[in-house]
């Protein structure tokens, strides 16, 4: 239902779904990728609607009184009461949060080495969006995903974004490329805490697999994995944009 | 002030210094963002010190937040719009729900760049797009885009019943992906 989840996806992001169709749709895409994708599309699609509005100077304290709230240790109670109401409150940034997952997949920076030994810490620089093809969410055995991997065809980049990798001292997560039954192809050891890329010299197509296994620090010795595999998924195409 | 220290540094430049709670970044993103935020959150609430508390608050999530978000990602001009609506909408929602919201109606006016945050063509399309729209049905996807408005106002502002926007909704976002992404 392809077109359904589109359709959710744009009234989720203009804020038209009712608190129950919210939630609903909150669940959806904590677990879908996809609906992830679908809902930073629209935001991207309605977003220069902005640019009609004419811009409306703040007053002059303003920047001050957000400083003091910074700073101030009245910054914790006030927190606290945001906790009090938060089903209301929080959902905006859980959403924006999880958005934010996507949009790291969909502009890729294209300035970067080629095939490193490690999964390359992505640059800073001018956001590109780009068109975003295949992605697959690796988890535990169906649980919730440790990290999004999305590639692009047009740089022949993967990204991998960690969104719930815990570091396990003395070792490494590296991550694998498995095309249908093919012997695993390292795509380089991933860095638990930050966002990365990485060249894969044939673009994947039919069954691919991508899985995270852990080895020793640096990655496995014998290029193929040695340790256990601790999350993984398929990559799924998305529609062609 | 002629030159400063921050020319040449793009908006997504103060979003990284200002994950690495970097002040003055910070309020240098304040300076060049804020009129434009504040424009998308009244433009929603309306009444100035309900705006001014929506824009305080988006700020204060931006720098506690900014470092959730890494580099290579969309728009940053996007990013901080989507968190701005976000707000301001949850606002709007919940007063209506407790009968205290009083929100002018607002004209919807033409579309027309005034900023350089996004490109021309993006907007130019985006242009094209919506004007093949029945005028009822662009009306109704500016009217919640813009105006943060609820299936329930737009109803009344269209005198349709409620189930009648659901479907043109669907039938005009449909036909504005389909257009957009064509």
């Amino acid at each position: 239902m392809a077109d359904d989840l589109d359709l959710v996806a744009a009234e989720f992001a203009l804020g038209l779904l009712d608190p129950e169709e919210r939630r609903e749709f909150i669940r959806r895409l904590q677990r879908e990728p996809l609906a992830v994708a679908a809902v930073a599309d629209w935001q991207e699609r309605l977003a220069p609607l902005t640019a009609t509005l004419a811009p409306i100077e703040p007053p002059a304290g303003l920047l001050q009184r957000i400083q003091q709230e910074i700073d101030g240790p009245s910054s914790l109670p006030r927190a606290a009461n945001q906790n009090d109401r938060a089903p209301m409150w929080r959902w905006a940034t859980i959403a924006a949060a999880l958005v934010a997952v996507v949009m790291a997949g969909i502009a890729l920076t294209p300035r970067i080495a080629p095939r490193p030994a490690t999964v390359q810490q992505a640059v800073p620089s001018a956001a590109q969006p780009v068109s975003l093809n295949q992605i697959a969410a690796l988890s535990p055995q169906g649980g919730t995903p440790g990290l999004f991997v999305t590639f692009d065809k047009a740089t022949g980049k993967m990204r991998v974004v960690p969104v719930n990798l815990t570091p396990n001292p003395g070792k490494s997560f590296e991550l694998w490329m498995i095309r249908g039954k093919n012997a695993p192809e390292s795509m380089g050891v991933i860095n638990v805490a930050k966002a990365g890329l990485a060249g894969v010299p044939h673009a994947p197509n039919g069954d691919v697999t991508l899985a995270v296994s852990v080895e020793p620090t640096g990655g496995s010795p014998t290029g193929q994995p040695t340790g256990p595999v601790v999350y993984s998924g398929k990559l799924i195409n998305l529609p062609s944009a | 002030m002629a030159q400063s220290w921050y020319d040449g540094w793009e908006i997504e430049d103060l979003l990284v210094a200002t994950a690495e709670q970097d002040r003055a970044a910070f309020a240098e993103l304040y300076r060049r963002t804020a009129s434009k935020l504040y424009a998308v959150i009244s433009r929603i609430l309306g009444d100035s010190s309900r705006s001014e508390d929506a824009v305080q608050e988006l700020y204060v999530r931006v720098w506690r937040n900014a470092g959730g978000y890494d580099a290579g990602r969309g728009r940053p001009m996007t990013w901080l719009a989507t968190m701005a609506r976000n707000i301001a909408i949850d606002i709007r929602r919940r007063e209506m729900a407790r009968g205290q919201g009083r929100f002018a109606e607002v004209e919807l006016d033409t579309i027309a760049d005034r900023d350089g945050h996004y490109s021309g063509e993006a907007l130019a399309t985006l242009q094209a797009c919506l004007s093949r729209l029945d005028e009822d049905q662009r009306q109704l996807v500016i009217a919640a885009y813009l105006n943060g408005e609820s299936r329930e106002e737009l109803a009344e502002r269209t005198s349709r019943p409620v189930g009648t926007i659901k479907s043109w909704l669907h039938r005009s976002l449909a036909a504005l992906k389909a257009c957009l992404d064509g």
